[in-house]
């Protein structure tokens, strides 16, 4: 494999957790409701997935585990905003530390310890051989799957009665409701659907990236996912780009170490890309036209 | 058949609020409580130690209130600026960037030593909110969402004071720690005899929560920045200046959080130290919002919320507890008082087999 | 229990209560099958609700509903629909980016996978069979409003139902396109189907239906009446009730009077950045009301927001008191003492979460202000007044005004408005959802208003209520003044102005800037 590929493939690494997490919150924020406890449900994925493969050997009921246990943990986010009405930013604000705080609470006896088996990685004989492109062959299978996955999602939110629906009710949930469709119901399983994968995000990081526990060890990814979701416009095809520069970006850290450039300061830049990102998602003419869904934390309640 | 209906309320009590509110409190107790038990710790020992070490002894009070000063100077700033629906999440890297200039006036700067504190605060409230003044400018011109941009300056922030103390200002004297040297006695804070309470910082808080009390609800910018919160079209409408305003609560907010960072290095540390604030700025969140946004009641719920934090500290040894339940119970109090607040808004009526039931 | 076979619809005994009002009050409610049945009422008189009741969108709070004969639970629209009920809402249920043939799959039910080509066919058939054109791929926003209402009732037609219900239907056409609404219509229940026309207009219900039932504040005050039998003056009564008419007199055309708002080949674009008002020239004078008509969406709303100073302005000039105000900040244009009446109340008229008092000060506060401090005092007092002279109806001064009902949330911003004694008025449809008795009372202060010197621009859909207090009317189409008229002018031109306006030629466009 040449050095290209190798990047580009380190790259992808680190840009899957960042896609899962943004593929979830942008069927999330079509539907109407914003999620701003990414990080938390992110963490509890992270750490339920490498607690479930510590207690049973096998990293795939870690990986079932940590979706399991992201989708049920965004059920508190889908109940207070959409039953309750509540205000979404101060709920997303209050999972990111219920979530952060209970993992650090049942983790604390899990860090330093081993991880029995990873998630093994599949090398595509020929096409991983490929210069520059072959970086897209030489995975694990959650890599493949985020990848069709991305496809999948688009076609589900493009082409079919369920896209039409989700899209409906994230830019006008009383049509949907004249049309006979339960809004509240509908936007559940968007929160539920952004929790599994939410928390498969998180568990790549353990089970994978870095296949270990400690505090704070997403590190800030689900806040990149959710500026990640208004880069891509909330389409599943521009999530992919958005997650691999991002994870370019993280990987070009590496490189420029050896150009003396202190490492705290390089470890800013995913930050600040962030901020790029958000900043050029936010402006321009089309925002109007192709910008955040219409009713997008806006609780919905019929009694006017 | 049961079925829940949600109507508006018309008249709403302020005894109502106010019982919601502290409901809502031992609501998150009770939660916490049996999460203590799951760990085979006794709920009414735990909540008994804590609530002794944080306010029953003179040492406890004193602790509690040294920890009030960071969380309540954040938590009054953050209160305007959420009234005013800016999201500010930055209130860590803002009381960073404050503690960082201190140090650096303390430590680098020329200035007279008598002057030298009254500068901190300053150079500690204008780089908190220059910090602030970032991500203000971002949403004013260019629509970009606040909460997204303050958090992540928060975490460049975290590395820059990484970067500052392995690198320039890694104390001479620290064998290679990522400490600065100590501050000169000229540049930390007097304290109250026998306590940690630096006692500038806590009468600047005092002073400041009743000024912001009184100027959001007797001034004219306290009047436009409520229309701003409430309904930012209608303001522009009247004619205000929803950009102005916006920069306003910005700059008061980080300027605020700032000065707690300058109470930090100059008050209790003595020095930049990497753990500069146990997440101060996300703590501060929870009081602005449980005050109601409203300045007082949000340094009250400060005192609470660092009381929790102290008994906590003291009861981790002896209980085996970790520090983290208290972000869990802090979460836990956020989602049920913002959950709750449909109850002052809508009454729900719960109908089950023929009866109804209003809440 | 029985009852009479003949009915389609029948509804009884219909109780429903708001928090604040009770909004229906025993009504009972009967159509036939293949019947045009015109709901007819002022609003606010609980048309809607009802109907919103037999599409399941309410629950009554007592009452039975039976459709042919059979006792019903109508608990969704869903229920609704697979009773054969539909619904055309006043506010479109359509979902602005997607398209027509996405908007019409929303609505149907079925699995993942949409039959396009199948929806495709059918959707031709209908059009065809009743008269309603439509291009399937269109996005909402590109649609005109009433390309847009068909297909809305397309939607419900493809759903196979038995009784469609239009709520207002004719208040965002031209009179032309009602004209081809009713004509599909009548095709509507040649073929069997039972129509429910909401209106709160006397002669449409009587030119387009075959039965009219009345409803005021809540009640039935006259069933099953048939157009060729009713006395004009007789239904007038029923549908307001007992009122003192202020008959206020249309101005002279005033030619001499210096202008105080000279508008000059105004360019705006819309939120999507299309071209809205499309090079409007006109005057306003000292001491005259300028009627702005036309049918909503033809500018109007953003030739209002340049003028008050919330929407840039593009291209072309607005002067005021001869000073040039092009893409001033609106409390520039406020010091100029110039008030604005908004069309949309609830989102730049008040901030429902403070006071009633708060919203009252809202644009004198500094004035309101000592020093840096605000008088709270004198802002008290100021409250109580203007709710005393304008009736608001409010639990105190101090309460939110999101505890307040539309109307009087109207009344609030009209006070407001007047209370900074304004020398230019901007008013967009300063009456509606206001009661008979209220909207007299604003007419005669705006007449009051205009004797005092003060000017008006009335944009209003409301063609009674321009042709009543104007001394100039122009008409608005596609972003462009179409015609200018004195007062001497009736409905029916100024409809026929609104419906045509494709021409328009550089004579009509000196004449109305007054050059």
């Amino acid at each position: 494999m040449d050095i290209a590929a190798s990047i580009l493939a380190e790259a992808i690494r680190s840009g899957t957790p960042l896609l899962l997490a943004t593929l979830g919150e942008i069927y999330c924020e079509r539907s109407g409701v914003l999620n701003l406890g990414l990080e938390g449900v992110m963490t509890i994925g992270a750490l339920a997935g490498f607690v479930a493969t510590l207690a049973t050997g096998s990293v795939w009921i870690g990986v079932f585990s940590a979706m399991i246990a992201g989708g049920l943990f965004s059920l508190i986010h889908a109940f207070t905003s959409i039953s309750l009405g509540a205000n979404q930013t101060v709920s997303g604000l209050a999972l990111t530390m219920l979530g952060t705080g209970v993992s650090s609470l049942i983790g604390g006896k899990y860090v330093g310890q081993p991880l029995p088996e990873r998630l093994q990685i599949f090398q595509i004989p020929v096409l991983s051989e490929i210069p520059l492109a072959g970086g897209f062959f030489v995975h694990d299978p959650i890599v493949y799957f985020s990848i069709v996955l991305s496809i999948m999602m688009w076609f589900i939110l493009f082409k079919t009665r369920i896209g039409i629906i989700i899209r409906t009710i994230g830019e006008k949930p009383e049509a949907a409701d004249a049309a006979g469709v339960n809004v509240h119901l509908v936007r559940y399983l968007c929160v539920l659907s952004g929790g599994f994968l939410g928390g498969l995000g998180g568990a790549y990081v353990t089970l994978f990236y870095t296949p270990f526990w400690k505090e704070g060890i997403i590190r800030g990814r689900g806040w990149i996912a959710l500026s990640l979701t208004i880069f891509s416009l909330w389409n599943p095809l521009g999530s992919i780009i958005g997650a691999y520069l991002f994870g370019g970006v993280e990987v070009l850290q590496f490189y420029l170490q050896e150009y003396r450039v202190p490492a705290s300061l390089l470890r800013t830049l995913p930050y600040f890309t962030t901020i790029l990102v958000l900043t050029t998602g936010s402006i321009g003419f089309m925002r109007k036209r192709l910008g955040a869904p219409a009713a997008l934390g806006k609780p919905y309640r019929r009694e006017s | 058949m049961m079925q829940i209906r949600v109507e508006k309320r018309i008249v709403v009590s302020k005894g109502f609020n106010a019982s919601i509110r502290i409901f809502t409190l031992l609501l998150s107790l009770v939660l916490v409580g049996i999460l203590f038990a799951i760990y085979g710790i006794n709920p009414l020992e735990a909540y008994a130690r804590i609530f002794m070490n944080a306010f029953g002894s003179e040492f406890g009070l004193s602790e509690t209130i040294v920890k009030m000063l960071p969380i309540g100077l954040c938590a009054t700033g953050l209160a305007i600026a959420y009234k005013a629906r800016v999201l500010n999440i930055g209130a860590e890297g803002q009381l960073i960037l404050g503690a960082m200039a201190a140090t650096w006036i303390a430590l680098y700067s020329n200035i007279p030593s008598s002057l030298v504190g009254a500068v901190m605060l300053l150079a500690g409230f204008a780089a908190g909110a220059l910090w602030a003044a970032i991500p203000a400018v971002l949403k004013i011109k260019l629509n970009v969402n606040e909460v997204i941009t303050t958090l992540m300056m928060n975490y460049i922030s975290l590395e820059l004071l990484d970067y500052v103390l392995t690198g320039p200002w890694k104390g001479p004297s620290q064998r290679g720690f990522p400490l600065t040297d100590p501050f000169p006695s000229y540049a930390r804070f007097p304290l109250i005899g026998g306590t940690r309470i630096h006692y500038y910082t806590l009468i600047l808080l005092l002073v400041l929560a009743i000024i912001l009390y009184v100027f959001m609800s007797r001034t004219r910018i306290g009047y436009e920045i409520k229309i701003v919160g409430s309904n930012p079209e209608a303001a522009r409408y009247a004619g205000i200046n929803v950009s102005k305003n916006i920069l306003t609560v910005m700059l008061i907010s980080g300027g605020l959080a700032g000065i707690a960072g300058v109470g930090e290095v100059a008050g209790v540390q003595g020095r930049l130290i990497e753990n500069i604030s146990p997440g101060y700025g996300y703590t501060a969140i929870i009081p602005a919002w449980l005050g109601g946004l409203n300045p007082l009641a949000a340094l009250l719920a400060s005192f609470f919320i660092s009381g929790l934090m102290v008994g906590s500290d003291s009861v981790q040894v002896s209980l085996r507890l970790r520090a983290s339940f208290v972000d869990v119970f802090n979460g836990m109090i956020l989602l049920f008082f913002i959950g709750s607040e449909i109850l002052t808004r809508y009454r729900i009526l719960i109908e089950a087999r023929g009866r109804k039931i209003w809440i | 229990m029985t009852t009479n076979e003949n009915y389609l619809v029948e509804m009884r005994g219909i109780v429903k209560r708001f928090p604040t009002v009770t909004a229906l009050d025993s009504v009972d409610f009967k159509v036939r099958v293949g019947e045009i049945h015109a709901l007819l009422g002022e609003n606010g008189a609980g048309k809607t609700t009802l109907m919103r009741i037999l599409y399941g969108m309410y629950r009554p709070d007592a009452g039975e509903i039976f459709i042919e004969g059979r006792k019903v639970s109508i608990g969704s629209p869903r229920d609704a629909l697979r009773m054969g009920i539909g619904m055309v809402h006043q506010h479109f249920m359509l979902v602005d980016r997607l398209t027509v043939l996405e908007n019409i799959a929303l609505f149907l039910e079925g699995g993942l996978r949409i039959p396009f080509n199948e929806i495709r066919n059918k959707i031709m058939e209908l059009s065809e069979t009743y008269g309603l054109k439509i291009n399937l791929d269109a996005k909402i926003w590109q649609l005109s409003i009433g390309e847009q209402q068909r297909v809305e009732i397309l939607k419900t037609l493809y759903r196979d139902v038995r009784i469609l219900i239009l709520d207002e239907p004719t208040s965002v056409l031209t009179p032309l396109e009602s004209e081809d609404l009713f004509k599909s219509i009548k095709k509507m229940a040649n073929t069997g189907k039972s129509i429910i026309l909401i209106t709160h207009r006397l002669d449409e219900a009587l030119k387009a239906s075959d039965s009219i039932t009345i409803l005021r504040k809540g009640r039935v005050v006259a069933a099953d009446i048939k157009p060729s039998e009713a006395s004009r003056i007789d239904l007038v009564s029923m549908i307001v009730g007992k009122v003192l008419e202020f008959k206020p007199k249309a101005g002279e055309v005033i030619k001499e009077a210096k202008p105080v708002l000279e508008v000059d080949d105004l360019r705006v674009l819309d939120d999507r950045g299309i071209v809205a008002v499309d090079g409007v020239s006109f005057v306003l004078r000292e001491g005259e009301i300028l009627g702005v008509a036309g049918v909503a969406g033809n500018g109007q709303r953003e030739l209002v927001e340049a003028i008050t100073g919330l929407r840039k302005v593009a291209g072309g000039s607005i002067k005021m008191f001869g000073v040039d105000v092009t893409n001033s900040p609106p409390n520039k244009i406020i010091k100029m003492s110039v008030a604005h009446i908004p069309e949309d109340r609830l989102r730049y008229g008040v901030a429902t979460e403070l006071s009633v008092s708060d919203n009252l000060i809202m644009k004198l506060h500094k004035r309101f202000s000592r020093g840096v401090f605000m008088d709270n005092k004198a802002i008290g007092k100021e409250a109580e007044r203007l709710i005393q002279e304008f009736e608001i109806v409010t639990p105190s001064a101090n309460a939110p005004v999101n505890m307040i009902s539309g109307g009087n949330i109207q009344k609030l911003i009209i006070a407001r408005e007047l209370s900074i004694k304004p020398k230019i008025l901007i008013a967009s449809n300063p009456t509606s959802g206001l009661d008979v008795a209220s909207t007299n009372y604003v007419h005669w202060v705006f007449h009051r208003l205009r004797a005092s010197g003060s000017s008006i621009l009335l944009v209003s859909e409301d063609l009674d209520e321009i042709l009543s207090l104007s001394n100039r009317i122009i008409v608005m189409k596609n972003g462009r003044i179409v015609k200018e008229f004195d007062r001497n002018v009736t409905v029916n031109e100024i409809g026929l102005a609104m419906a045509a306006g494709e021409a328009y030629d550089e004579r009509m466009r000196n004449k109305v800037s007054g050059a």
